[in-house]
């Protein structure tokens, strides 16, 4: 990309004070899901909701599972300023039902820098290369976000590539747009965190089970994106101790597809997305998280480089950018 | 053929290291492979390896129940496919053998014909070697003739359970192959090669080895192909000679018939007379090793017997049978053995008894001036190869046997002053003869041949089902080992050191054909598998060449009945 020494480039940020959480963890909540608009509940059944029976059925087919995970490597202080930096990293990959074997890995290093920066230079960092992208909001909240939207726009790229093959896509999270670019993709959200329903649905939704799925419902966004089928889907029904949310996901379909392929995609999520779950001891977020999804997962981190080693340099390259000045 | 590369994340050393098969290929245990490495001092080194296990695993994966998910084809894991080598040589383009380990990443090859002779140190034999059977990759191994013939070592050791007469196979095939191969002996050994090789063949068990000069027409084609592949002919023994023991007489019939069944022609017979018994000092071998060893005071009795029989037979006196010898005896006791205690003189007149009675045939009354035969002692020298019939005699008879025929053959040796011609010498089930415990005449001359007879000439290849049984001094100097088919458990004992831990465990599922050979100057027991037999080992098997015809087949029926036929139509004469 350029010729510029990376020591140079780290002069140039004024970059001076980095610091990382060891835990690795998001340093920030963000959400996934928009804020809903607005649900229409009679898009598949127009009279009161029952749950609707799927038939099972074998996985092994043209399916393929997307994903991707991330890790915070740096943060960096630019200058007097207070102004702040990111350096992130992020591994998108897929698993095919077919072949049982993870099917695609890319991983991407980024430099998130607040709007004023511009530079073109990619900052090399022992192996990993770091590509400059640009937030539209310099706090580190907006830093942070931009950095996971660049790894959505991956698996969303990832996703509508297998679907243009002719594979039925199971994407982790929400539905990402433009919808006209994800193809036949189901949109595979594990975590319940909003009430999208009245509570006289809730009652049909929590007594699904195993396989049972509610009729389609269309949720309309408010922030001027396009809306989006939806459906709840009981993977594993609760134990009596357990929260009657357990084993219950949510699925999107892209309101591009018509209402009747839509169906058949849910019967067909309904009759094995409940055969492929993880168990208690495969992944903390069983049953939710597929078996497949944790096994991406970690061929996915496997991918990483060593974060050690990346700061370790980092270190001596800031040691090394001062010492000349 | 390009077959995968050395394994980095488990150690490489000079000794042993690991390598991973490639996703197209395969390996298995006994493949012989090689590599090479660059060193700085030593440049361009090739290391030549055998795989000794095979270990295929999913990597990547914590539990078991991963590796059902990866079952059901929802969890990644990476197959592999490794195998642990034992490394047999080191080379160098100079001709040295440092001691380095291959680089990982390296790549491996299987090796051809020609890397395996270097793998396994058979340039090093040059012509000084014999076929002993077919690797794994049907190149042929060779033994170290030096170590075989008694000039850096001799002797040779089989073990392996009975039941299909691997044992005995082996070790006939071994002689094949070397008299297969004279003509490269001689060139490596004028001494040895310009006088003739013999050899004597104790046959234990069945009428196997009666048939070592008929071609064994069941031979299949397979077997034909290993025989070529070895650079041997697959044709029978050339130069055989047969010898059996007497049947019991019936009657007052006089005519000497070979004890055997499946065939009387050109069988020749072995006995003794009361004389050669005397002169050659072998009535200690009409005692088993337990008599002896229960009644110490038994040596005694039978030094004055000899020392008076002896004495009887130089005066002229001769003795027909046993029977005389005892009857005579019994009269004269008081005064033979007077310093004998009286229960050790009935407990040695009890055990001649019963020696009379199993052995007894063995002895036959010397020869009439008239009669054509002077002796029916063993004349090795006369064939290439000697069958020698046991397997119808007792135990005391055979340890008679076995005993009276080393006994002749060493003190021969001795007093000719040569090894040359060189004899080996074929017994099976050594565990009878020289024991791990317990010591006796028959024992001390197997220990002597073990001990002494490289510079005698004589060569043992011994067998036994469980080399644990046998004297350990007898197995010790047996430089060639070998091993077939046995329990586990035999395995674990000492003596089989030389099989190696992952070895020991296969010797279980061993088929026939297949041994496991061990020689000194390679580092790693090899399994090697020889062909069926080229020479017939059943009636059956030789009848169809016309060698033999159908009316030489007699059973023991048909001879009693003209036996009785001749003795009626006597006495009518009469």
């Amino acid at each position: 990309m350029s010729e510029i020494l990376p020591v140079d480039l780290i002069k140039n940020l004024q970059a001076h004070q980095i610091w990382w959480d060891d835990s690795l963890e998001e340093p920030v909540n963000i959400p996934d899901e928009t804020q809903p608009g607005g649900v229409e509940t009679d898009t598949e059944i127009k009279d009161e909701w029952v749950p609707i029976k799927t038939d099972r059925v074998d996985y092994r087919k043209k399916i393929i599972i997307v994903d991707g995970v991330r890790r915070i490597d740096a943060h960096l202080i630019l200058g007097n300023t207070g102004r702040s930096a990111i350096l992130g990293e992020f591994v998108v990959g897929a698993f095919s039902l077919e072949k049982g074997t993870v099917a695609k890995r890319i991983n991407e290093c980024v430099i998130v820098l607040p709007p004023e920066i511009r530079i073109k230079e990619t900052l090399i960092v022992g192996r990993a290369k770091y590509i400059p992208i640009f937030a539209n909001n310099g706090t580190y909240e907006g830093l942070y976000r931009t950095f996971i939207q660049r790894m959505r726009e991956r698996e969303r790229e990832t996703a509508y590539e297998f679907s243009r093959s002719g594979y039925t896509v199971i994407a982790d999270g929400p539905l990402q747009v433009p919808f006209s670019e994800v193809g036949v993709t189901l949109g595979f959200v594990k975590s319940i965190r909003k009430s999208y329903l009245d509570e006289r649905y809730w009652s049909v939704v929590l007594k699904l089970k195993k396989g049972e799925r509610t009729p389609i419902f269309t949720i309309k966004s408010s922030e001027n994106l396009p809306p989006k089928y939806s459906w709840y889907l009981r993977l594993k029904e609760p134990k009596y101790f357990e929260s009657p949310f357990f084993g219950l996901v949510r699925l999107e379909a892209p309101y591009t597809l018509e209402l009747k392929e839509v169906q058949e995609l849910a019967q067909f999520s309904g009759g094995f997305l409940p055969y492929i779950i993880s168990s208690s001891t495969l992944s903390s977020r069983a049953p939710e998280n597929l078996a497949p999804l944790e096994s991406l997962e970690r061929r996915l981190r496997a991918m990483f480089h060593p974060v050690e080693h990346i700061r370790a340099t980092l270190r001596k390259m800031i040691a090394q950018a001062y010492e000349e000045v | 053929m390009r077959v995968g590369i050395v394994l980095g994340t488990k150690d490489a050393t000079p000794f042993e290291f690991y390598i991973e098969v490639d996703s197209n290929q395969s390996l298995q245990v006994d493949d012989i492979i090689v590599t090479t490495s660059e060193y700085p001092r030593f440049g361009r080194v090739t290391f030549y390896g055998i795989v000794d296990q095979v270990i295929s695993r999913l990597e990547g994966l914590e539990t078991n129940e991963q590796a059902r998910f990866h079952a059901q084809g929802l969890f990644d894991a990476n197959l592999t496919y490794y195998c642990h080598i034992v490394v047999t040589r080191t080379l160098a383009e100079d001709g040295t053998s440092p001691k380095v380990p291959p680089r990982p990443g390296s790549e491996v090859k299987l090796a051809d014909t020609e890397e395996t002779k270097l793998a396994l140190y058979f340039d090093k034999m040059e012509k000084k070697k014999i076929p002993c059977g077919l690797l794994s990759n049907n190149a042929p191994a060779y033994l170290d003739l030096d170590f075989l013939l008694g000039i850096k070592g001799g002797h040779v050791n089989i073990s392996g359970k009975s039941g299909v007469a691997t044992k005995t196979s082996y070790a006939t095939f071994l002689l094949y192959s070397y008299f297969s191969s004279i003509r490269d002996v001689t060139e490596a050994y004028p001494d040895i090669g310009s006088a003739n090789t013999h050899a004597i063949i104790f046959n234990v068990k069945g009428e196997d080895l009666l048939f070592l000069d008929k071609p064994n027409t069941k031979l299949s084609e397979k077997d034909r192909r290993m025989y070529e592949a070895m650079g041997l002919p697959a044709r029978p023994f050339e130069n055989v000679q047969f010898y059996a023991p007497p049947r019991s007489k019936r009657g007052q019939y006089e005519a000497l018939l070979p004890n055997t069944e499946s065939r009387i022609e050109g069988v020749n017979i072995f006995a003794w007379t009361i004389k050669e018994i005397v002169e050659d000092d072998l009535l200690w071998y009409l005692f088993s090793p337990k008599e002896l060893s229960d009644t110490s005071q038994l040596y005694l009795a039978i030094r004055m017997a000899t020392k008076w029989l002896n004495e009887e037979i130089r005066e002229g006196l001769g003795f027909q049978s046993l029977r005389s010898v005892i009857q005579t005896l019994e009269e004269k006791i008081e005064s033979i053995m007077e310093r004998v205690a009286t229960g050790t003189r009935d407990a040695f007149m009890r055990r001649l008894y019963r020696a009379e009675q199993e052995i007894g045939s063995l002895i036959v009354p010397e020869a009439l001036p008239f009669e054509d035969i002077k002796s029916y002692s063993i004349d090795w020298r006369k064939a290439q190869v000697n069958v020698v019939d046991i397997h119808r005699l007792s135990d005391r008879a055979k340890y008679f046997t076995v005993g009276a025929i080393l006994k002749s053959i060493v003190t021969e040796k001795e007093n000719t002053g040569t090894p040359w011609p060189l004899i080996f010498i074929v017994l099976d089930e050594l565990n009878k003869y020289a024991p791990i415990n317990g010591d006796s005449p028959i024992a001390d001359i197997v220990l002597d041949i073990a001990e002494r007879g490289r510079s005698l000439g004589i060569i043992l290849i011994g067998a036994q089902q469980t080399a644990s049984e046998v004297a350990h001094r007898v197995v010790s100097n047996a430089s060639i080992r070998i091993c077939g088919n046995m329990d586990t458990s035999e395995a674990e004992h000492s003596v089989y050191g030389y099989l190696g831990s992952l070895n020991k465990k296969r010797v279980q599922y061993l088929t026939p054909g297949q041994m496991f050979v061990y020689q000194p100057d390679v580092p790693q027991t090899v399994l090697v598998q020889f062909p069926m037999p080229a020479w017939a080992t059943r009636y059956q098997e030789s009848i169809e060449t016309g060698y033999i015809d159908k009316d030489f087949m007699i059973s023991e029926i048909d001879i009693i009945r003209e036996i009785e036929k001749d003795i009626e139509k006597g006495s009518g004469e009469k």
